[in-house]
């Protein structure tokens, strides 16, 4: 029962905390450098290329350097070929490791901790005393389960968009306004973690009004499918860490006069949840209308996320500003000399 | 580690914080706020009164979302316990010093009890004004016109404000103040009780209070009243209460369910139908 399963928070926790030692040790033996696994993460999301050997590799090499690591990254991606076209994943389908809803004390499937931290007191030296617990007395059957925003989808409680046919593909052309919402999300998919989060804090804080309710956070694997080349069918290739992120909003009036929940959706490759949750509360502040009335938000502007996410193009351009600019600064004497004499 | 975690100069910083949002109710004080090891938005606002007045005869209750047993509520209590050698309990009445989240417990509070609530956000004017420069002036002239505007729209466009939990309060016939996200149902318990009600907000850097007997309303047009969560011919599942803020849990079968959300008292009226 519900209940009793609350109750057991104490437990829970120092399960949370034991199997997250656990947890990087499982991605140690997988070749992720266990000392660097999150910073790892947010490359791999970042690169748009899921490729934890050349990520960690590239990582060590230049002495971990996030931003450099990740625009490696995104030009060995250039290189590679697309062979399959794009692939959309259903992340009510991941085999789950982590999986919380803040909405309700019990969700169907329940409330799975998984390896996290979040509880843990953060005073220097607790870590080493965590204790050990008997990883094989858990079931080892996979979890799946659906996001609770299901249930709530199904009573048609819930705004939704409509479906598109067709997918962008941002790899393939850089999306103009107005953006379909799947450019939206692929842009952040793919965005700077610290940026996504700095933009999601101006709405949470009152320059908009995003507070979210957390209906689904879950991280887990993702079976990845594509068409074998030669025999034409469906095979499984690989699987893949990913994280996703429903939030539950205010309630909105629709166009046809009903009222519904609106939320957000969030999802990137990799453990990365303050990504996915800064993802979703921005894509909720971007289509859903603000509550409050004040219209100095800067969270729910189209140009200001699809234009200042990304880590390629904004740490490219911040340090370019290192190359010589003698010429320029040049003609810009120039001209404050000119406009000295002419003010004496 | 020092008795309550805190420095002592830290701790009277607060202390003297505390004592002037006490002086003014509703006003919100400004603190340092120091960072805690918990992290910012998990209550490290309450953390902070908590560990600032928590004496060695205390006996400390903490809850999250009316529970004794949900994990935050675990961690802290832990925390408190690793850093002082107070006594902590589960039950509300033989309590002294309770620190919460979204909720106000269902027994009432007595005259030598402190309720310190978590804050995430200090101001209600932030819903209408971002600029923290200016809503101190707007407190200060006590403009309170654009959040009148808020209530008017939603009413206009919903029937009802869209404030369910976090209702605007008007804190003794003058400053607007936040009561935390708690829901609805326990807005008419801030209202002359018998307790000391300090507000945390550590992200926001904020401390204010409700003190004991202070008049505390919900903001409305006088026209339309004020309605709370109302949970008819629900009772709890588990003890039978009803007329408490109840929790719904879907079990695995489907079943809708209702129990008290403030787990200590679902344990008292069980106790007491054990006894009879």
């Amino acid at each position: 029962m519900g209940y009793v399963a609350v109750k057991g928070g104490e437990k829970a926790i120092k399960h949370a905390i034991s199997f997250y030692d656990k947890f990087l040790d499982f991605f140690e033996n997988e070749g992720i450098d266990k000392k660097n696994f999150f910073v790892i993460q947010e490359i791999l999301s970042e690169s748009s290329l899921y490729s934890t050997n050349v990520t960690t590799n590239i990582f060590h090499k230049i002495g971990g350097d996030k931003f450099a690591s990740s625009f490696f990254m995104r030009s060995f991606r250039s290189s590679c070929n697309n062979i399959n076209g794009k692939r959309a994943i259903d992340v009510n389908k991941l085999r789950i490791i982590r999986k919380i809803s803040s909405a309700f004390k019990n969700v169907p499937g329940g409330q799975i901790l998984g390896p996290s931290l979040d509880y843990l007191v953060k005073v220097v030296g607790t870590l080493e005393s965590v204790d050990n617990f008997n990883i094989e007395s858990f079931p080892d059957t996979d979890i799946i389960s659906d996001s609770i925003l299901e249930s709530f989808r199904e009573k048609n409680l819930v705004k939704t968009l409509p479906k598109e046919e067709d997918p962008f593909d941002i790899t393939k052309i850089f999306p103009e306004p107005p953006y379909k919402r799947s450019a939206v999300l692929q842009m952040m998919a793919r965005g700077e973690t610290g940026s996504l989060l700095a933009f999601a804090y101006t709405s949470m804080r009152g320059y908009g009004d995003v507070h979210p309710t957390i209906g689904d956070l879950r991280v887990g694997f993702a079976e990845i499918y594509l068409e074998h080349p030669f025999i034409g069918e469906e095979v499984k290739v690989c699987e893949i860490l990913l994280t996703s992120c429903e939030i539950l909003s205010k309630f909105e009036k629709q166009e046809d006069g009903r009222v519904k929940l609106t939320s957000g959706f969030g999802a990137c490759f990799g453990f990365n949840e303050t990504k996915a949750i800064s993802m979703a509360i921005i894509d909720s502040a971007l289509y859903n209308s603000s509550y409050t009335n004040n219209s100095q938000d800067i969270a729910s502007n189209f140009d200001i996320i699809m234009n200042h996410i990304d880590s390629i193009e904004s740490v490219g351009f911040a340090n370019h500003y290192k190359l010589p600019h003698y010429v320029t600064f040049l003609s810009d004497l120039k001209v404050f000399e000119n406009v000295l004499k002419g003010g004496n | 580690m020092t008795y309550a975690f805190l420095n002592e100069d830290s701790k009277k910083e607060i202390r003297r914080a505390i004592l002037k949002a006490i002086s003014i109710p509703g006003y919100l004080v400004p603190f340092a706020s120091r960072e805690m090891p918990v992290a910012r938005g998990w209550g490290t606002g309450g953390i902070q009164i908590t560990l600032s007045i928590i004496k060695e005869d205390d006996i400390f209750k903490i809850i999250d979302q009316g529970c004794d047993g949900s994990v935050n509520a675990v961690t802290l209590r832990n925390f408190i316990k690793s850093t002082t050698i107070v006594k902590t309990t589960f039950e509300t009445d033989k309590s002294t010093l309770i620190q919460s989240r979204h909720r106000i417990p269902e027994i009432p509070l007595k005259e030598n009890q402190i309720l310190v609530l978590q804050v995430p956000y200090p101001d209600v004017l932030v819903n209408v004004e971002p600029d923290y420069g200016k809503r101190k002036v707007m407190h200060a002239y006590r403009d309170y016109s654009k959040l009148w505007v808020l209530l008017y729209e939603d009413i206009v466009k919903y029937s009802i404000s869209r404030f369910a939990s976090s209702y605007p309060v008007v804190v003794n016939d003058y400053y607007i103040m936040d009561p935390s996200p708690i829901p609805k149902f326990d807005i008419p318990k801030l209202n002359k009780n018998r307790g000391l009600i300090l507000f945390g907000a550590g992200r926001e850097k904020m401390i204010y209070a409700v003190p004991p007997y202070t008049k505390v309303e919900p903001l409305v047009f006088e026209d339309l009243g004020f309605e709370v969560e109302t949970f008819n011919n629900i009772s709890c599942h588990r003890c039978g209460a009803t007329g408490v803020f109840m929790d719904e849990i879907v079990n695995e079968i489907g079943e809708k369910k209702y129990y008290c959300n403030d787990t200590s008292y679902c344990d008292l009226i069980l106790n007491r139908k054990s006894e009879e």
